[in-house]
């Protein structure tokens, strides 16, 4: 059972070695949309300081939500998924590789550029390393509750919409948590209760999301 | 491949449907080891539908399918193991070499040989296309590729759709003697194709016939 | 002792029964409602501090109940649909989605309405509110997805997972945007429910929350009744019951 998921994962990472640019995306977007804010909100350091969790949560949210696209529908569209159905991978494989190359190819490059983002917005250390961590720990339940929603729109002609429609509701709690605990850093505060319930929530949706998501793949090969 | 193992396929009242509506009449037929069959009909009778039921990959069928009589999705069954399913859309990823594309699915089941691959792309005549990128083949070409899969994995039932399409004549050659040497070896093939294929042995004929509806809805509303 | 199961999983069973109720449901919930409204609107006192404001909650309350209710009747019955292969459990969950979503909608209508005079703004992030919203957004993703698809059968199974997807985060959501809320805010500023609810108001909230419930009913009936209609329009029976 290991055996294919490492397989997998190998030959998902072999798409991106030779793709480069399409994996760009999602880091160019992340830091193109955070450095809107201060310019459509106000330079102020302390102001930014203060909107800096929220903008850089929110940001890695949706550029994550980018990603899902180039894992699924193309191995989709060429027949890719049916093969490994057919040779004998299950679903649940299928979607713990696909999270584990995702969360590696795109969550990995905003955890390493975040802490710039972060000085840009004025954060001070502590918050910047916890703006990391918490997407270190944040990033692989998105990667596997957007697979669930990237699995159900996988037949679909317009899909990318559809998929933000279903997907984003079901992102708020890291959200919440994710950003919560960038703020009690950067007050200050305790942030290891919300670092805790990150993890239970990636714990949570490492046990649920790849069954409901191979399900999803079943019902869209059809 | 050992000759003593024996395997059955076998189909029994298969009907598929599409948006509710049977596409042909129940079909059944069984496979045994070195046996073959060819399924015939018009366009959109439902043959690819037939087929992708077969491979389990779609449900929109009533009917039993097993495998050494067990249901194919049955938790214990053996039977994707030994299937080997080659469609329209072929599954290679244009951004990977070939080597790699074959590479990646030999090792899903069965041990790393290279050598058997560069074997069938030469038998192919496309050996010197192994380090190419699958995006920059021919229709042709990438058809040759996953034909390869045909001796890279060695399983013991085919189910290929329309597997004669895009192939040259030495092509359509060299694809009839690999099916006569698997059935030799105890293999089983299920395949469609629109033209007649006398260069197989022993291929039986099964014929999708559209199903009478006047008949059907006159039998359901006596159930009613 | 498993019949009434499979005669539920039939439509014609099921759209025969549904009429049968339906002319005792119809009736039953019209009187429920004028009683409701009139202990509510005329015998129950007004509130000390809200005064007559208070009285929107007879309408807040089931509505937000029922939007909930709706979801978990929506995500129930679609797992009966996809474990037992039953399309009318499938009928049954899709006809659910429009009028839970209605409910959720008017929950946030009368919160918005009711908080006005009271907070003196028609939106406040409140946890509960907060909550309805995204309440709200699942619906709407649901029939997105499910109008997405041209094949019933595709749709139904993919909407099916979404929901029982959903029905998993609900609580988690919950949790989260309580947490948020207490963390942001300190305690609630207001709620409807009080620690001690007047006796004769709370008569009326009962009232009006069976009157809910049954029009809840009512009205997943009829839609269930248009569906199947819709669905098996080319079987005998229904062509039979159009000419007649």
């Amino acid at each position: 059972m290991s055996q294919p998921i490492g397989l997998l994962i190998r030959r998902e990472l072999a798409v991106v070695i030779k793709s480069r640019s399409e994996f760009i995306y999602p880091l160019a977007f992340f830091v193109i949309v955070t450095s809107l804010f201060p310019l459509a909100v106000t330079p102020d350091p302390v102001q930014l300081a203060f909107i800096a969790p929220g903008v850089i949560w929110v940001a890695a949210l949706l550029s994550i939500l980018m990603s899902f696209n180039g894992f699924y529908q193309q191995d989709y569209d060429e027949g890719g998924l049916e093969q490994l159905l057919i040779s004998g991978v299950s679903g649940t494989n299928i979607v713990l590789s696909k999270s584990i190359a995702n969360w590696i190819v795109t969550g990995l490059p905003l955890i390493l550029i975040a802490p710039v983002l972060g000085v840009l917005f004025n954060m001070n250390p502590t918050a910047n390393l916890v703006t990391m961590l918490s997407l270190l720990i944040g990033i692989p339940s998105l990667c596997l509750i957007g697979s669930i929603g990237m699995c159900l729109t996988l037949g679909l002609r317009n899909g990318g919409v559809l998929l933000t429609l279903l997907v984003l509701p079901l992102f708020i709690p890291v959200l919440i948590f994710g950003a919560s605990a960038v703020q009690a850093a950067s007050t200050g505060l305790n942030f290891s209760g919300q670092l805790a319930i990150l993890l239970a929530l990636l714990i949570f949706s490492l046990l649920l999301a790849p069954f409901a998501g191979a399900a999803a793949i079943k019902v869209s090969i059809e | 491949m050992s000759n003593a193992q024996h395997n059955q396929f076998k189909v029994e009242n298969l009907a598929v449907f599409r948006a509710e509506i049977p596409l042909f009449d129940e079909v059944s037929f069984s496979l045994n080891s070195g046996e073959s069959i060819q399924i015939s009909g018009a366009n959109g009778s439902g043959k690819t539908s037939l087929l992708r039921c077969l491979c389990g990959t779609s449900s929109r069928h009533q009917g039993d399918i097993s495998w050494n009589g067990e249901a194919i999705t049955g938790t214990s069954s053996t039977f994707y193991s030994q299937l080997l399913y080659l469609g329209h859309s072929l599954g290679l990823k244009p951004k990977l070499t070939v080597l790699q594309n074959l590479n990646f699915f030999q090792r899903l089941r069965f041990n790393k040989n290279d050598q058997i691959i560069h074997e069938t792309l030469n038998q192919l005549n496309i050996e010197g296309y192994h380090d190419e990128l699958v995006a920059n083949l021919s229709a042709g070409q990438k058809r040759r590729v996953s034909l390869c899969r045909l001796f890279s994995e060695p399983v013991k039932l085919w189910v290929l759709d329309e597997p004669m399409v895009a192939l040259d004549a030495q092509g359509q050659k060299w694809l009839e003697d690999s099916c006569n040497a698997h059935l030799d070896s105890g293999g089983m093939i299920i395949l469609t194709s629109h033209q007649k294929l006398k260069g197989i042995n022993g291929l039986q004929q099964l014929s999708l016939v559209k199903p009478d509806f006047s008949a059907l809805i006159a039998s359901q509303d006596a159930a009613q | 002792m498993w019949t009434w199961f499979f005669q539920l999983a039939s439509p014609r069973w099921f759209y025969q029964t549904a009429n049968r109720l339906l002319a005792w449901l119809r009736p039953l919930t019209l009187v429920l409602f004028l009683v409701g409204l009139y202990l509510g609107l005329l015998f129950s006192p007004a509130d000390y501090q809200q005064g007559n404001t208070v009285r929107i909650m007879y309408v807040h309350v089931p509505a937000a109940y029922l939007s909930m209710f709706a979801y978990v009747v929506m995500a129930v019955s679609g797992a009966i649909g996809i474990i037992w292969r039953m399309k009318m459990a499938h009928m049954v969950s899709v006809s659910c989605a429009p009028v839970g979503a209605i409910f959720t909608l008017l929950a946030l209508l009368t919160g918005g309405i009711w908080g006005k005079p009271t907070w003196g703004t028609y939106w406040e992030w409140d946890a509960r509110m907060t909550s309805e919203l995204i309440l709200l957004f699942l619906y709407l993703g649901y029939m997105a997805l499910h109008s997405a698809f041209d094949d019933k059968k595709t749709a139904d199974r993919a909407a099916a997972i979404l929901a029982i997807v959903g029905i998993v985060n609900i609580p988690i959501i919950h949790f989260s945007v309580e947490w948020w809320n207490t963390l942001h805010q300190g305690a609630t500023l207001s709620k409807f429910e009080k620690p001690s609810i007047d006796a004769d108001m709370l008569k009326a909230l009962l009232t009006m929350i069976l009157a809910f419930q049954l029009y809840f009913f009512v009205a997943l009936l009829q839609r269930i009744k248009a569906e199947i209609l819709e669905r098996e329009k080319l079987s005998g029976w229904v062509q039979k019951l159009v000419s007649d």
